[in-house]
C-alpha cells in the first residue's frame, strides 16, 4: 500500500471507530440532557481514549526506534512500571486517587532517571539500556504487588481497579493534557525525523555522517518516558498499544525506518477499540479497556514475529 | 586536504590502546594501516574519523582539530566507512547511496537534484548502474561492499577513511574492491586511508604502508622502502620472506 493510502485508511478506521464509540451506549437525541452526556461524558472518554492510544503508539515507536529493537517499550523498560508503582504509593497513602497524577509521573520520571543513569556511558547503550529496564520493571511490578498487598482492602481495590487502565473516568482537563502532550510529541518527532530515520546503520557511521545520535536517543527516551507516565497517570496503562503501534504502522507501510505518525494513528485506532470493546456487556457488566488490550496484545505479538519471519 | 595526527593517547576501559601517535597522511594519496590484531590500527582510524575522543594529542584536518569541527561540517569533508555496517531493512542499492548525502540534509531540507547528481555518479563510479534499484539483501559480498564504497563517495569528501572494506570478500573480490579504490583516488584525487589485513594486498594497492604495532607507529613509507624482512620483524614480531622483485614491483612476503 502507499504512503497516503495507509494514512487515509487508518483515519478512517479510526474516525469509523470514534463514532461508534460516541454511539455505542445508544444514541442520543437533540435534548439539554442528551447533550450534557455528549458533551461532559462520551465525547472527552472518546477523545481521551483516542489521545492516549496516540501518546502510547508515538512513545513506543520512539523508542523501538532509537533503541533498534522492536520490544524496547517503555511498558517493557521499567517506566510504565514506575509510574504504576507511583500510582500505587499515592494510592495507598493517601487513599485516594487526588495525586495520582503527579505520583505517576514521578514514580515513571524517577525510574527513566535510574534505567539511564545505570547504563549511562559516553552515551545511552541500547542494548544495556533494554536489560537493565527489564530487570527495573520487574523490580518495579514487585514493588506495586507488595504494596497492593499491605494496603487495606478498600485502598488495595482502588489501586488495582485504577492500575487495569480504562477511560470511564475521563474529564476534559485530562483530554487537554493529552492533546498538549500529543501536541508536543508530534513536535519533536517532527523535528527529530530526519535524524531518527537515519540511525538503522550504527552509531559509527550516523556519527561520521554528522548525526548525534547519543542526544537523538536522550531526546525520544525522555519524551517516551514522560508521555507513558502522563498516560499511566491518567488513564493507568493500557497495555501492548506502545508495543503493538510502531510494528503494526510499519507492516502495514511495508517499508524500514521509522513511523512514529502513523504508529500513533495504529495506537488512537487500538486504543478507541479497546475502550469500545469495554462498553459491551459481558455477564452483566464491563470490563475495562486495559483488560482488553492485555487479552488481545500477547497473541497479537505473536501474529507480528510470525507474520515478519514468513516475510524475510 | 591534509590530515595529521600528532601527539595521539588514548585508552579504552583503561587499556592503553594508542600510545603517542605522530602520523602526517600524505594528501591525495592512498594510505594503507596494517599491523598484528589489536595492535590499534582501528582505533586510529576511527581517531582519525573524530569518533573517538583522544586522552591526549589530537587529529587535525588542515590544521583544525577534528574535535572542534562541527560535525556536519567534518562529515562533509571526511567520510567513514565502518567495518561492517547495518543493512537497513528493506533497502535498495540506491537508497543506500543516498545515505551518503546525509550530511546535506535534514528534516526541512529535502533531496535536491544537486544531491540525485552526486548519488548518480557515485553509481556510475563503482559500476552499480545496472542494479540501483535492486534490493541490497540481495547482493552479493563484492557487490554490497561497493555499493557501500559508493555510499561514502555521495558523502563527496576529499578524505576517505574504510576500515577493513576487504573483509568478507574472497581474493578476486579484494582485488577487485582495491583496483576501485585506486581508480577513485586516482581520477578524483581523494585522500583515502585504509586498514588492510593482507600485506601483499597493501603493497599492491597502497602508496603509502602504515605499520602499527602496540599503538605506535613502527613502519612509514612507500612499500618499497619499509616493507622488508627487518620491518616485518619489528610490526608482527615475526619472520616473514620478503621477496624484492625490484625496481618497479611490489614486494611479496611469504611465510617462512
Amino acid at each position: 500500500m502507499t504512503r497516503p493510502a495507509v494514512t487515509f485508511g487508518l483515519c478512517a478506521v479510526m474516525l469509523g471507530l470514534a463514532a461508534a464509540l460516541l454511539r455505542v451506549d445508544g444514541p442520543l437525541g437533540p435534548g439539554a440532557t442528551d447533550r450534557l452526556i455528549l458533551l461532559h461524558i462520551r465525547l472527552p472518554r472518546m477523545l481521551l481514549a483516542g489521545l492516549t492510544g496516540a501518546m502510547l503508539g508515538m512513545a513506543g515507536s520512539l523508542l523501538q526506534t532509537v533503541l533498534r529493537n522492536p520490544l524496547a517499550t517503555p511498558d517493557v523498560i521499567g517506566f510504565g512500571g514506575g509510574a504504576a508503582a507511583g500510582v500505587a504509593v499515592s494510592i495507598v497513602t493517601t487513599g485516594g486517587l487526588a495525586l495520582v497524577l503527579p505520583a505517576a509521573l514521578v514514580g515513571g520520571g524517577l525510574s527513566a532517571v535510574l534505567v539511564l543513569g545505570l547504563t549511562w556511558r559516553n552515551g545511552v547503550q541500547p542494548l544495556q539500556l533494554v536489560l537493565v529496564g527489564v530487570a527495573a520493571n520487574l523490580m518495579l511490578f514487585a514493588l506495586t504487588d507488595v504494596l497492593l498487598s499491605l494496603a487495606p482492602g478498600l485502598q488495595a481495590g482502588e489501586t488495582a481497579r485504577f492500575l487495569t487502565g480504562s477511560f470511564a473516568a475521563a474529564h476534559w482537563p485530562a483530554v487537554a493534557w493529552a492533546a498538549l502532550a500529543c501536541a508536543l510529541a508530534g513536535a519533536v518527532a517532527l523535528a527529530t525525523g530526519f535524524g531518527l530515520s537515519r540511525l538503522d546503520m550504527g552509531d559509527d557511521l550516523a556519527r561520521s555522517q554528522g548525526l548525534n545520535p547519543s542526544r537523538l536517543r536522550l531526546v525520544a527516551i525522555v519524551l517516551s518516558a514522560a508521555l507513558t507516565s502522563l498516560e499511566v497517570g491518567q488513564s493507568g496503562p493500557l497495555p501492548f498499544v506502545a508495543l503493538l503501534a510502531g510494528p503494526i504502522a510499519r507492516h502495514l507501510l511495508g517499508v524500514g525506518g521509522p513511523a512514529i505518525f502513523h504508529a500513533a494513528l495504529v495506537g488512537a485506532a487500538l486504543a478507541l477499540a479497546a475502550d469500545l470493546a469495554a462498553h459491551l456487556p459481558i455477564g452483566g457488566t464491563t470490563l475495562p479497556a486495559g483488560l482488553y488490550t492485555s487479552l488481545v496484545g500477547g497473541p497479537a505479538m505473536l501474529a507480528i514475529i510470525l507474520m515478519s519471519k514468513e516475510r524475510s | 586536504m591534509a590530515l595529521s595526527v600528532s601527539g595521539l593517547r588514548l585508552a579504552l576501559s583503561g587499556r592503553p590502546i594508542l600510545n603517542g601517535i605522530d602520523l602526517a597522511i600524505a594528501p591525495g594519496q592512498v594510505t594503507a594501516l596494517i599491523g598484528p590484531n589489536g595492535s590499534g590500527k582501528s582505533t586510529l582510524l576511527r581517531s582519525m574519523a573524530g569518533l573517538q575522543r583522544p586522552d591526549a594529542g589530537q587529529v587535525a584536518l588542515n590544521g583544525a582539530p577534528v574535535a572542534t569541527i562541527p560535525p556536519r561540517e567534518l562529515a562533509r569533508a571526511l567520510a567513514f566507512l565502518p567495518q561492517s555496517p547495518i543493512q537497513p531493512e528493506g533497502s535498495t542499492v540506491r537508497s543506500l547511496v543516498e545515505r551518503g548525502r546525509t550530511p546535506y540534509l535534514g528534516t526541512f531540507r529535502p533531496m535536491t537534484a544537486a544531491d540525485r547528481r552526486a548519488v548518480d555518479r557515485a553509481i556510475a563510479q563503482t559500476g552499480l548502474g545496472d542494479i540501483a534499484d535492486r534490493r541490497a539483501a540481495t547482493l552479493s559480498g563484492g557487490q554490497r561492499q561497493r555499493a557501500f564504497i559508493a555510499m561514502t563517495l555521495s558523502q563527496e569528501t576529499p578524505v576517505l577513511l574504510l576500515d577493513e572494506p576487504t573483509t568478507y570478500l574472497d581474493l578476486p573480490h579484494q582485488i577487485e574492491l582495491l583496483r576501485l579504490v585506486r581508480r577513485i583516488n586516482r581520477e578524483m584525487g581523494h585522500t583515502i586511508v585504509m586498514v588492510l589485513h593482507d600485506i601483499n594486498l597493501a603493497c599492491r594497492h597502497a602508496d603509502t604502508i602504515v605499520g602499527v604495532r602496540d599503538g605506535r607507529i613502527v613502519l612509514d613509507g612507500p612499500a618499497a622502502q619499509v616493507i622488508t624482512q627487518d620491518g616485518l620483524r619489528v610490526l608482527f614480531a615475526a619472520d616473514l620472506r620478503v621477496i624484492q622483485p625490484g625496481a618497479q614491483g611490489a614486494p611479496i612476503v611469504l611465510p617462512e
